[in-house]
């Protein structure tokens, strides 16, 4: 018993102060930008970009964005507090810096700056990207498919994914015998996810 | 019955070093799944707490207190209840192998 449960400590502490994870960061800093490139919310800072000398053409680009970002940042960090007079210096802010102060992260601003952000720090960009997020307006209304097939999965035995998508008749129906005896519902899964079914007016505005 | 015990003692094991071989920001990208935010907008206590736990693991604190406070909450529970399942299984196959002597 004791002997068994020594082991399984040593090997789980060997394999903490081992494993390369933490070296990898130092390792391939520059691979690890090109790995994530093609992800939406990841942009080479201006650091990075000098580091690698790559011509000033490419250059120009993240340079922009490093210093828009930096904007966001310096306005991030100078909240004293996030309270009613905040609030209305949110409203009158751009769309663009908006989503500037929703994308950032403590590990962004940490590479961007090089300084760590206190936890007060942390606590209170949270409570900003809550105002920012409030106060901005709602995306615009749209269907999705992904929604769609989750409300089939979930509640298909009720017919909800059809009021979901404008068929109103179809849904009642639905509702009232189950699903169609829950084959009907099984049916609209498949047809959602292959694109079949789609909304009543138009299509889908974000596919899966 | 003995092997069932096995394979629990060893997915019990496996798992915490497999996310800790992972990219602490393995969980970070992408869309969420979740109802509740994806048709109400509502996030609840439980939002992000994997993404906390996961750079918690990896000693981030700023990134977990960013994603889920609570993540310092759940993190000592959730190794508690580990240690005290991995614990129960060792023992269980134990009590096996003296009834093979008898």
């Amino acid at each position: 018993m004791k002997k068994t449960l020594s082991i399984i400590l040593t090997l789980l502490v060997t394999f903490s102060f081992t494993n390369c994870h933490q070296k990898q960061y130092g390792y391939v800093q520059q691979g690890k930008v090109e790995n994530f490139a093609h992800k939406k919310n990841v942009k080479v800072s201006a650091s990075q970009a000098e580091e690698s000398q790559i011509t000033s053409s490419e250059i120009k680009a993240p340079n922009l964005l490093a210093s828009s970002e930096e904007s966001a940042i310096a306005t991030v960090l100078e909240v004293q507090s996030v309270s009613n007079d905040i609030s209305q210096e949110v409203v009158e802010m751009k769309q663009s810096t908006r989503n500037e102060i929703l994308a950032l992260s403590p590990n962004k601003i940490k590479e961007i700056t090089g300084k760590k952000m206190t936890f007060g720090q942390v606590l209170k960009l949270k409570e900003l990207q809550k105002v920012v997020k409030k106060t901005s307006k709602p995306a615009e209304e749209g269907k999705s498919q992904l929604v769609a097939l989750l409300l089939a999965i979930f509640l298909g035995g009720l017919g909800i994914h059809r009021f979901y998508l404008g068929y109103t008749k179809y849904g009642i129906i639905q509702l009232l015998t189950a699903g169609g005896c829950g084959i009907w519902a099984l049916i609209d899964i498949i047809n959602i996810a292959t694109g079949k079914l789609g909304p009543k007016d138009g299509s889908y505005t974000d596919k899966l | 019955m003995k092997t069932t015990e096995y394979i629990k003692l060893i997915l019990l094991i496996l798992i915490p070093i497999t996310l800790l071989i992972l990219p602490a920001n393995f969980f970070d990208n992408g869309k969420s799944v979740c109802l509740s935010v994806m048709l109400l907008d509502i996030e609840c206590y439980g939002c992000g707490i994997t993404r906390a736990i996961m750079h918690l693991i990896h000693f981030d604190l700023e990134e977990a207190l960013y994603y889920n406070i609570l993540s310092f909450i759940v993190l000592p529970i959730l190794i508690y209840t580990w240690q005290d399942f991995s614990r129960g299984a060792i023992k269980r196959l134990k009590f096996m192998k003296i009834d093979k002597h008898k």
